[in-house]
């Protein structure tokens, strides 16, 4: 069942140099329960897209297109209306914890608050609550760590805090924007697990924003990789990973180093840089870095288009070209 | 065997913490590098990694003498540097540079690139002409027109290949790059990668590389050391390291680390640590991994765990290289 679809979502913002064009026509759908992977470089519009979602842009954003969570439109509501869709659906993580926490509470005091706000109990059982939240987020001595206020906590204990919250609020979604980019591993591999954890909890749908691949393979069903601000290839993590249909896909997978695999074979790196979203050429973003680029790529962009499978979906004019083919004969 | 060309003993390296108020009088001592001791040989890289605050960037700081060692040796063919004066560093300074994590604030905005690189030149009264900067920009893939611009119109990739270049002016035979790759998107990466190994064979490089990216150090360095609050508590060549992992910080670490296979993730095993790194003013006794440690929490006896908490665990040699610094190690392979 559709919990979120997404409809050719733009969203511009005005600039001294002209419009910059963030997002152009983003659309997909999460349904109950599962998990989807945005993967994308720098800039690619991620981050502008989840916010879009959950009406977090700031006042001179333009938005168009449709966002709907359970058949209910979004865009275009009230701040207040949003605000109370997002506290009672959407849950939403963010790379810097401390943005969602409140310095001046406890941390059990402000998970309790969330358990309160979302069952009639008293506050004592709100209490208990919170410590078997802690608990499960994988905090030791969960009683005495609820006393802390977010500065006695470590930056993975506060993520972890935040998780805790989120599931207290047992949200249909939960929008996790780098939740662990600035963690080092041993911490991040704490956080994934909470934020799993939240997931078997709530039965939340999952959408996880992160540049890391390795991330994207251990804990997503469906993947969408973006560059411009568009969608250029959607399709299960499967699908994505053994058999990408975009160059850029296929020069990402190449480019990464592999703590699974021996020596030195060399990586394959994609020259250049993403084009500027202020004056986009026409044809397609990435011609200028695509090693397989002809003319018809400069002057028509490619959409997304079924490849393999209805749901393998990739927006290049020559994906055929790209069946069974390696990174290093490509780039 | 052949003589090491960089020869790190016992070093140690403690910053002062201080009281606050005016008197400031000093109240303990920051342990960041307690006994460490690692070779580089020529025409090879060493991967340091570990976890944030562990000390790796002090340690590439005190072998260069940017820092002044607390205790311990650091000889680089054959010679002391720790005893040595500014001065007296400054013909080595020529061997021995360093390349920073952040390509954004190590590059002064105000000079051109041809400026940029011809600074440690001019400083070491080795400039001649501009054909020895195009030379260089060359030599890391940059164009001689790209000279006259200004560092922020280049992209992140492009401007650590300006750093490496700087650092590559002097002819250097020991290269300390720390965390080169960080502020890097990885398709960009990937291009300063298979540079430094270019390098590394034209001109016979070593280099010390620092980072807390496991993958990339597998793929880059011939050895690895592994640190943990100041000390090292493995090391071996890389593949050896990845494939029997035998100290428990080490396994934890590599099961951490996400593989770009979903077939691969849905199988892993993983370990996760409990609880926090604890603070390097009062690190724990005995071993300073116990307090994380899953094999001390679930599997030693309560005899075993006092020899953990009292006696210090030193490098033990397993053979090929490879030396681990717990009481109970054991191999185990992860990946
Ligand atoms: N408030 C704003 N005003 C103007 N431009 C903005 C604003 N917010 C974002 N942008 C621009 O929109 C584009 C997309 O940004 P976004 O933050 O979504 O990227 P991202 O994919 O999340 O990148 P990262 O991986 O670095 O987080 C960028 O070019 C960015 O500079
Ligand atoms: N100048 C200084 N004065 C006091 N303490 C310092 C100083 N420099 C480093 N430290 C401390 O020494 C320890 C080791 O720091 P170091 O920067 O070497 O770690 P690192 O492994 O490079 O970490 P990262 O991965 O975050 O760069 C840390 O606890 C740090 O706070
Ligand atoms: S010495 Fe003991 S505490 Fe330290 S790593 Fe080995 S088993 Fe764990
Ligand atoms: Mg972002
Ligand atoms: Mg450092």
């Amino acid at each position: 069942m559709t919990l979120l679809s997404v409809e050719n979502l733009t969203v511009g913002f005005p600039t001294e140099d002209g419009q910059l064009r963030a997002v152009r026509g983003v659309s997909y759908e999460v349904n109950r329960g599962e998990s989807v992977g945005i993967v994308g470089e720098s800039g690619s519009g991620k981050s502008v897209t989840s916010l879009a979602i959950m009406g977090l842009l700031p006042r001179n954003a333009q938005v168009t297109g449709s966002v709907k969570l359970l058949g209910e439109e979004l865009v275009g509501r009230t701040d207040k209306d949003l605000s109370q869709i997002r506290g009672r659906r959407i849950a939403m993580i963010f790379q810097d914890p401390l943005t969602s926490l409140n310095p001046v509470y406890t941390v059990g005091d402000q998970i309790a608050e969330a358990v309160r706000a979302h069952h009639g109990v008293s506050k004592h059982d709100a209490l208990r609550r919170a410590t078997d939240l802690l608990d499960i987020v994988g905090i030791p001595n969960p009683k005495l760590r609820a006393r802390n206020y977010p500065h006695e906590m470590s930056g993975g204990m506060r993520q972890r805090i935040v998780i805790a919250i989120a599931m207290a609020n047992n949200p249909d979604l939960i929008i996790a924007d780098e939740p662990t980019t600035a963690l080092d591993v041993t911490v991040q591999a704490q956080v994934l697990e909470a934020l799993e954890a939240a997931r078997a909890e709530t039965g939340a749908a999952l959408v996880l924003i992160t540049h890391d691949l390795g991330v994207i393979a251990g804990h997503t069903d469906r993947v969408c990789v973006m560059y411009a601000g568009k969608l250029v290839e959607t399709g299960t993590v499967d699908e994505i990973f053994y058999g990408p249909r975009m160059p850029y896909t296929l020069g990402l997978l190449g480019s990464l180093p592999r703590i699974d695999e021996s020596g030195r074979q060399r990586l394959t790196p994609i020259t250049g840089a993403p084009p500027s979203l202020l004056n986009l050429p026409p044809g397609c973003p990435f011609s200028p870095r695509c090693p397989m680029t002809r003319d018809r790529c400069d002057d028509v962009e490619p959409v997304l288009t079924a490849t393999t499978g209805p749901d393998h979906r990739a927006a290049c004019h020559f994906h055929t070209e790209l069946a069974e083919a390696k990174a290093e004969d490509v780039f | 065997m052949t003589e090491p060309i960089v020869s790190v003993r016992n070093l140690v390296k403690h910053f002062p913490v201080r009281s606050r108020g005016v008197l400031r009088r000093r109240t303990g001592d920051v342990h960041a590098v307690c006994d460490v001791s690692f070779d580089i040989f020529a025409h090879e890289t060493l991967g340091l990694v570990g976890e944030s605050g562990c000390g790796k960037t002090t340690t590439g700081r005190v072998l260069l003498n940017l820092e002044p060692a607390t205790a311990g040796s650091v000889h680089y063919r054959g010679r002391d540097l720790v005893p040595l004066s500014r001065a007296q560093m400054r013909p080595l300074r020529k061997e021995l540079q360093i390349v920073f994590q952040d390509p954004y604030a190590s590059l002064d905005p105000r000079m051109t690139v041809t400026e940029l690189i011809a600074e440690p030149l001019r400083i070491h009264g080795t400039f001649h002409d501009r054909t020895q900067i195009h030379d260089l920009l060359r030599t890391v893939g940059l164009d001689a027109e790209h000279g006259n611009r200004y560092a922020h119109e280049f992209s992140g990739g492009q401007r650590q290949r300006i750093g490496v270049a700087r650092a590559l002016a002097l002819r250097p035979k020991v290269l300390v790059l720390d965390e080169p790759l960080s502020a890097l998107d990885v398709s960009v990466q990937a291009g300063v990668v298979n540079l430094l190994e270019d390098l590394q064979d034209e001109l016979g490089l070593s280099y010390l590389f620092i980072s807390h990216d496991l993958s990339v150090v597998r793929h880059i360095a011939d050895r690895v050391a592994v640190m943990y609050l100041g000390r090292i508590v493995e090391t071996a060549p890389a593949d050896q390291l990845f494939r029997e992992a035998a100290h428990p910080y080490t396994q934890a670490l590599i099961s951490a680390i996400p593989v770009p296979d979903p077939r691969k993730e849905r199988t892993r095993r993983r370990i996760i640590l409990s609880g926090d790194v604890p603070s390097p003013i009062t690190p724990p006794t005995g071993c300073r991994f116990r307090t994380r440690c899953p094999k001390y929490a679930t599997q030693l006896t309560d005899p075993e765990r006092r020899r953990c908490a009292e006696e210090t665990p030193t490098l033990t040699d397993r053979g090929q290289g490879h030396q681990t610094a717990c009481h109970y190690a054991e191999a185990l392979t992860l990946i």
